[in-house]
């Protein structure tokens, strides 16, 4: 998050605006539906990278992860906003993050909540300026860093399992410890003259 | 053939030294045993046994304002694993100081923080802690822990110049009670070449025989060292069994200075002040140094003692 990119409201009001035909049903799962893989080819053609393939468009193919090509449909909209991806490196940042860089959300957030609800467009937004090496304008690095862990969907869900995993812990410590403390005998002999 | 009970708890224990722990058990004036303890050791423990010692032997001597840098760089590699150790890792172990104080209150009340969180709970096992210095607690340990902790008698005993060979077969220690009622039992100690222990009470209900019986048991076993505590010393001394101890260690209260000399004039052997509890094992001992009058020496194990006061920082000195 090195350089300062565009302000922050002009890409949540873009999201806010995104066309009902980036929410449709994809390809596959729908026969109807959106052929994911396609658009993504159109939209790296649009910045000028080399013609694509069919195994460098293998991470949006139709056996790729439901979840993954439905938000990646989303995040298109997000990165053809003008401007925003210039250049070979923003070019691979911009793959990598529709490849793989957003899975464990996708997992979490269905993508019509990237729409209607303000803090998971902020997320999706941050999410994406700071794959592509930028911060919102205005932003220090730290800021844009702390506002992004604030607003993680996907820090929140680990902070989660590790509540629920101190929890099974403390629960598991106080009923071993008790079931302990009835069969001293269990425990080893020491040598010392207590 | 080894009674799979006993083999549960020792399960290192070979069918030797089953035989010589089997007659210790049965001994003609072996006192009334309450309870069958093992040193639950496994062979897996064993290299982190020899890995301690070795430690041991290159840890520089305690100085205070001064924690050793390994305690830094160890808590770092638990936090992953430990509540406590995580809540400090927010300062990311900068210094010493940044990691956080504990009481045995908190132990109390959320023991959980303390008790690390992938290791597995069937080898866990729990002591009841006399409770010297405040309310009984329940403190967990662990076999290898237990059996580390031998390395620090053998320091001690080392640097008051004594031999320690124990040997399978023999009696390499008997601690001491002298008490209402407490705990005696019988054992082999495997990281001690399954050498045995008895911990006996110097307590006539503890003897069909009265106390003369102790005293017979005591000089059939000869053990190379006692462990005891000031309440058993006197004892002992009232006893006065002829026996030849190469050292003795008393612990749970402060030996004064009377009695250790009346020990020592009495068996003519080191009589070593030992500081440890239950939560940490043995943490010091009396110096050997006769201008050291006194004076305790921290042992070079995997502990830092520091004086603090209330509010945490370290307290002056004195």
């Amino acid at each position: 998050m090195t350089t300062d990119g565009p302000a922050l409201d002009l890409l949540t009001r873009r999201l806010a605006e995104l066309p009902a035909d980036f929410l449709a049903p994809v390809w596959r799962e729908d026969p109807q539906g959106v052929h994911v893989e396609a658009v993504i080819n159109d939209l790296l053609q649009e910045w000028g990278g080399p013609p694509e393939t069919s195994s460098s468009l293998a991470p949006w193919q139709p056996s790729a992860p439901g979840a993954r090509r439905r938000l990646a449909l989303v995040t298109c909209w997000l990165l053809a906003t003008p401007g925003l991806v210039r250049g070979a490196p923003a070019r691979d940042a911009a793959r990598r993050l529709l490849s793989r860089g957003l899975d464990e959300l996708a997992a979490l957030v269905p993508p019509e909540r990237f729409v209607d609800d303000p803090d998971r467009r902020e997320e999706l937004v941050r999410l994406v300026l700071a794959g592509l090496g930028l911060r919102p304008k205005g932003e220090t690095e730290a800021i844009a860093a702390d506002r992004l862990k604030a607003l993680s969907s996907v820090e929140r869900a680990r902070v989660l399992r590790e509540t629920q995993k101190q929890v099974e812990h403390a629960r598991r410590v106080r009923e071993e410890l008790a079931k302990k403390k009835r069969a001293e005998a269990e425990a080893a002999s020491r040598y010392g003259g207590e | 053939m080894i009674p799979p009970d006993r083999q549960h708890l020792s399960p290192l224990l070979t069918p030797a030294a089953w035989d010589a722990l089997r007659g210790l058990i049965q001994d003609q004036d072996a006192p009334r045993w309450t309870h069958q303890l093992g040193d639950r050791v496994q062979a897996e423990d064993l290299p982190f046994v020899a890995a301690f010692r070795a430690s041991m032997a290159q840890r520089a001597p305690w100085r205070p304002d001064q924690p050793p840098p390994w305690i830094l760089a160890w808590a770092k590699t638990q936090q992953h694993r430990c509540e406590h150790l995580r809540d400090a890792s927010r300062s990311d172990f900068v210094d010493w100081a940044s990691i956080p104080t504990m009481s045995r209150a908190e132990l109390i009340r959320r023991p959980e923080r303390y008790i690390v969180e992938d290791e597995p709970f069937e080898r866990m096992m729990v002591y009841e802690t006399t409770g010297t210095t405040g309310p009984p607690l329940p403190a967990p340990s662990h076999p290898r822990t237990q059996a580390q902790a031998h390395a620090l008698l053998e320091h001690t005993l080392r640097q008051h110049g004594v031999t320690f060979t124990p040997r399978q077969g023999e009696v390499a220690v008997i601690t001491l009670a002298a008490q209402r009622a407490t705990w005696t039992f019988p054992t082999a100690f495997s990281v001690w070449d399954h050498a045995l222990l008895a911990k006996v009470n110097l307590h006539p209900e503890d003897w069909s025989g009265g106390l003369d019986q102790a005293r017979r048991f005591l000089e059939r076993a000869q053990p190379q060292v006692l462990t005891t505590n000031p309440v058993a010393l006197t004892e002992l001394l009232r006893l006065d069994p002829n026996i030849h101890p190469k050292a003795i260690t008393s612990t749970a209260t402060a030996l004064s200075p009377a009695l250790r000399d009346a020990v020592r004039d009495r068996y003519g052997c080191p009589v070593i002040d030992w500081y440890s509890c239950t939560e940490t094992s043995a943490i010091a001992y009396s110096s050997p140094v006769a201008s050291e009058d006194g004076a305790l020496i921290c042992l070079p194990s995997d502990l830092f003692v520091e004086v603090i006061d209330a509010a945490g920082p370290p307290a002056p000195r004195g």
